[in-house]
């Protein structure tokens, strides 16, 4: 089901049998959620971004991949390249508690013990849901930021990565072999480009992220 | 030094150089003294010869010269004839007369006349005698006819009358042949004596021998044959005697050298064989040196022999004197005792090797001995040595004699046993060792004859073990299981008396007197065994908790398999009750949903049917077989249970077969897990009685409805619980999983039979189970 609405929440529902799904999808629907049926991770891997869902409801006996191993792999993609991964929940059949715990670990919000109640399965989406809406707007400014760096030269992401380290100009001037005036020049420019005043803001703003993202 | 000289000379002697050296030596002297000699007699005989024609020709001369002078004297006497007269005749009678005094050669004078007839003469005579040559003789004649034509004296030739008589014919006057001639008649014998000096005689063997080398003075009356001239001629000398052609000539000779030469001969012949002697004594003489040689070396290596068997002997020697003095010790014996042979020698009792703990023993066998009381295996005995190290020796004694029977001494041997007694005491250890280790041995040892299975040896741990009857000594030991013709083998049995189980072990080995004996070994194995069917029993548990598991796992994706359509049931009631809350009402929605739920609920039916059948895929199979047959696999399976519990299990099968239609597998694993409950039932029930079966297993035919019925009934405690027996998951086992029977009820009524339980026989319980076989009719029909 495409998304329609959207203020309404839009959950990825991934379980090999069709009647679980499309029941799943009914439950959705009474509370006009928006939803979207894979049958196996792989078609969730090629087709669908992750970050267009609200959450993820995975069963964790499908074929191919398990539903741990899906969720390992997207957490491993979205360290490559700066994705957003929505909160994700488990359906097992026959739970136990190792599962649980390795899923939980990897960053799983919750897990559910088929036959679920459809209160516990809407009680547990909610607080999915609820956890996305908090972290959805830190990643969006986070890869505004990484846009801005990927629009820096060469030259400029150096001089940037020695302000962040906290070397004055003079510093980093000789550590580059340019002159102060030039770090200097260097230094208005990505405070134009990132439109922000001062080196310590930028400092600030830059906190958060990631090492790995500098790289790319 | 000494030696390198002595080898030296040994080796000359040995060579054949100094021999050969010898003769040489000897050879070459001989051959100068033989070649000096033969040059002095040469040179000898050379100045005898030269000496010999000196004085022939010196005696040749001084004859010729008395000739001369006669003839000489008669010419001139014969000259004074011319004037005949009686006067004149007479004084050359007397003239001759004196000369024939003076020269006894002469021994006629006769004055011929011209018609050569005497006119007179000396001697005078009538008739002319014998010994004188007759005037006619032809030679006179021939002398006389040459002496006229010639007008000198002539000499006739020699005439052979009993004496060569030599013939001087003188002319009575030269110019007138008329006048006669004058005869004188020379005995050549007495002329060769009355001129041949004594000396010369002494000296030489002289002769006169004519022209044909006749010899004819000395005249010894015979003819001499003339000896072979190349046999004299150099051994005398000749020369011409007499005037020119008279044939004459004498002929001296040395004194016959005859004996010289034999003297040379036999001188030669001595000096050759003395050589030869010499040869042969030095070849002699060789030979013995050699001889002796050889002898010497065999001595010194006799000697040596001797002396190295002296050094290596082990056994100490000694030897005392009459009166009890030592006066020889081998080297052994110093060795032994540690003390050197100048100390021993000419010791007397008490001696230093004898120990002071052991005096008197030493003093009576020194006594003993020199008293002659020396017993043949001789006597044991303590010494020490120099060192004070005790040792035990045994010695031997014999008296010492020489020639006559009296004994000179005494000669001891020592032996020394000290080691042999140690080897004795540590044999006599390790077979007490032995024996302890036998009798601490856990296991029964028992060794028997094997002809009639007589005890000869057995440990203390058999006597413990096994009773034997009180003629222990002539009684077999029979082993279940092993008869006594057995020699080799192993088995293990259970005494009946103890209940313990023992392992025997078989093998022939050979006894002390070298026959083969059976050697029993009997090792107690209860505890093994015990142990071996603990660790079996633990394995089955293993093997009984991975079915388990299997189960789970089983389980598991059942439960997965219905979770879906559960899980999506409850979705949709969900969503029905959902939509019902909801004003005004979406019936299309709710139908929807319930159709769907019922949808789900057809699905989880149709899983579990798939799964049912998934599970009866195997028992589609189904076959003829002999019913009988497929009791085997059952029986072997459950064998080594049945033999852990000592059980045994019986069956009665009917001999002829019994054809059913069905899994062989299944019915075997039905017929598997029913004996084995039974078996199962009775070990933890009563405790069997001998001789009877724990579980029985029969087979009946009823050939009127074409079935047959197989029983099996055990001797347990019967069933406690019989409306529950065939539900899944009901047991009475603590590690059982409650499916068995129900299996085998599924099996059973898969096959179109029935299996059901009743109370035993004997005690415990009985399960039935009939199923249809093939009629004896079918069975034609299908061979058909």
């Amino acid at each position: 089901m495409s998304k329609t609405d959207p203020t309404m929440p839009h959950i990825a529902i991934i379980d090999d049998d069709a009647g679980v799904r499309h029941s799943t999808g009914m439950l959705l629907e009474t509370r006009n959620w928006t939803y979207a049926e894979f049958e196996r991770a792989t078609d969730f891997l090629e087709t669908a971004v992750p970050a267009d869902f609200n959450c993820l409801l995975i069963d964790v006996r499908i074929p191919d991949m398990s539903g741990l191993e899906l969720f390992d792999e997207l957490n491993r993609r979205a360290k490559k390249e700066p994705r957003y991964i929505p909160p994700a929940l488990f359906f097992t059949g026959h739970g136990d508690i190792p599962m649980a715990v390795k899923a939980l670990r990897q960053g799983a919000c919750d897990f559910l013990e088929k036959p679920v109640n459809h209160r516990t399965l809407i009680d547990a989406l909610t607080r999915a849901i609820s956890v996305d809406n908090a972290s959805r707007p830190i990643y969006q400014s986070q890869s505004q930021l990484l846009e801005v760096i990927a629009s820096l030269t060469a030259r400029e992401r150096e001089v940037l990565t020695e302000i962040v380290s906290g070397y004055l100009s003079k510093q980093i001037g000789s550590h580059l072999n340019i002159s102060t005036k030039t770090v200097e020049a260097h230094r208005l420019r990505i405070c134009q480009k990132f439109n922000i005043r001062t080196s310590m803001e930028l400092a600030a703003r830059l906190r958060d992220i990631s090492p790995e993202w500098w790289e790319n | 030094m000494q030696h390198v000289t002595h080898n030296l000379s040994q080796k000359l002697i040995q060579s054949r150089w100094p021999w050969l050296a010898a003769s040489l030596i000897l050879t070459v002297s001989l051959f100068v003294s033989t070649t000096l000699g033969w040059l002095w007699y040469t040179d000898q005989r050379d100045s005898a010869a030269r000496e010999l024609s000196l004085d022939l020709l010196w005696l040749e001369q001084n004859v010729f010269e008395a000739l001369s002078d006669n003839e000489r004297m008669l010419q001139n006497w014969a000259h004074d004839l011319q004037q005949s007269g009686a006067g004149k005749n007479a004084e050359f009678v007397s003239l001759v007369n004196g000369l024939m005094n003076e020269n006894p050669a002469l021994i006629a004078i006769d004055v011929l006349d011209k018609n050569g007839r005497r006119r007179f003469g000396l001697p005078n005579y009538s008739e002319r005698p014998k010994r004188l040559p007759p005037i006619s003789d032809p030679l006179i004649t021939d002398a006389i006819q040459r002496c006229l034509a010639q007008k000198k004296p002539v000499y006739s030739r020699v005439i052979e009358q009993y004496a060569p008589l030599w013939v001087l014919v003188v002319p009575i006057a030269d110019d007138a042949p008329g006048q006669g001639v004058v005869l004188a008649t020379y005995d050549l014998d007495q002329l060769m004596s009355a001129q041949v000096p004594w000396w010369f005689v002494q000296r030489y063997d002289l002769s006169l021998i004519d022209r044909d080398n006749k010899q004819l003075s000395p005249h010894d009356g015979t003819v001499s044959e003339p000896e072979p001239a190349a046999n004299q001629s150099d051994e005398f000398h000749k020369l011409n005697f007499g005037p020119d052609g008279s044939g004459l000539s004498l002929r001296a000779r040395a004194h016959p050298s005859g004996h010289s030469e034999k003297l040379l001969i036999t001188l030669s012949a001595a000096i050759l064989g003395c050589t030869l002697l010499i040869f042969w004594l030095l070849r002699l003489l060789q030979r013995w040196l050699r001889e002796r040689l050889a002898a010497q070396q065999a001595l010194s290596h006799e000697l040596r022999f001797r002396e190295a068997m002296e050094q290596s002997l082990v056994t100490g020697l000694l030897a005392f004197d009459i009166h009890g003095t030592i006066i020889y010790v081998n080297p052994a014996l110093c060795s032994m005792l540690g003390f050197s042979e100048q100390i021993l020698i000419g010791c007397k009792a008490p001696f230093p090797f004898w120990p002071e703990q052991h005096l008197l023993d030493c003093i009576a066998a020194h006594a003993a001995m020199l008293a002659g009381d020396n017993p043949e295996q001789g006597r044991r005995l303590y010494l020490i040595d120099s060192r004070g190290t005790e040792l035990s020796v045994r010695l031997f004694a014999s008296p010492l004699v020489s020639g006559d029977s009296n004994p000179k001494g005494w000669m001891v041997s020592l032996y020394d046993t000290t080691e042999l007694q140690k080897e004795r005491e540590a044999l006599a250890s390790s077979r007490e060792q032995l024996y302890a280790v036998l009798s601490g041995l856990d296991a029964a040892v028992y060794v028997s004859q094997i002809s009639d299975g007589k005890l000869l040896f057995r440990n203390r741990r058999h006597t413990d073990l096994f009773n034997l009857d009180a003629q222990a000594d002539c009684c077999l030991l029979s082993w279940p299981g092993l008869s006594h013709d057995t020699h080799r083998g192993s088995i293990e049995f259970q005494d009946r008396q103890t209940g313990s189980w023992y392992h025997l072990e078989r093998r022939t080995i050979l006894w002390v007197d070298s026959s083969p004996v059976l050697l029993d070994i009997a090792t107690d194995i209860s505890a093994s065994r015990k142990a071996a069917n603990t660790a079996r029993e633990r394995d089955e548990l293993l093997q009984h908790t991975a079915r388990l598991a299997n189960l789970a796992e089983f389980a598991t994706g059942i439960a997965h398999e219905l979770n879906q359509p559960l899980a999506a049931i409850s979705n949709y009631s969900a969503v029905a009750s959902a939509y019902l809350d909801v004003t005004p009402q979406d019936t299309e929605k709710i139908r929807q949903a319930v159709a769907l739920m019922s949808e789900e609920s057809q699905r989880a039916g149709k899983i579990i049917q798939s799964m049912r059948s998934f599970i009866q895929k195997r028992a589609i199979r189904h076959d003829l077989h002999n019913l009988g047959d497929l009791m085997k696999v059952p029986l072997q399976l459950l064998a080594p249970l049945a033999q852990r519990q000592n059980k045994t299990i019986g069956f009665d099968v009917p001999d002829h077969a019994i054809l059913v239609e069905c899994d062989a597998v299944m019915i075997e694993q039905v017929l598997f897990n029913l004996i084995r409950n039974g078996l199962e039932a009775v070990a933890t029930g009563k405790k069997q009685t001998e001789l009877v079966d724990a579980v029985q297993v029969k087979m009946q035919r009823d050939p009127e409805i074409n079935s047959v019925t197989v029983s099996v009934t055990d001797r347990g405690r019967g069933i406690q619980d019989p409306e529950k027996l065939f539900q899944p998951f009901y047991t009475t086992k603590p590690e059982g999983m409650g499916l068995g029977l129900a299996i085998c009820r599924t099996v059973i009524e898969s096959h179109g039979g029935r299996l059901w339980a009743e109370a035993g026989s004997l005690g415990g319980a009985c399960f039935k189970f009939r199923l249809s076989c093939i009629s004896k009719k079918d069975e034609s029909k299908n061979n058909e």
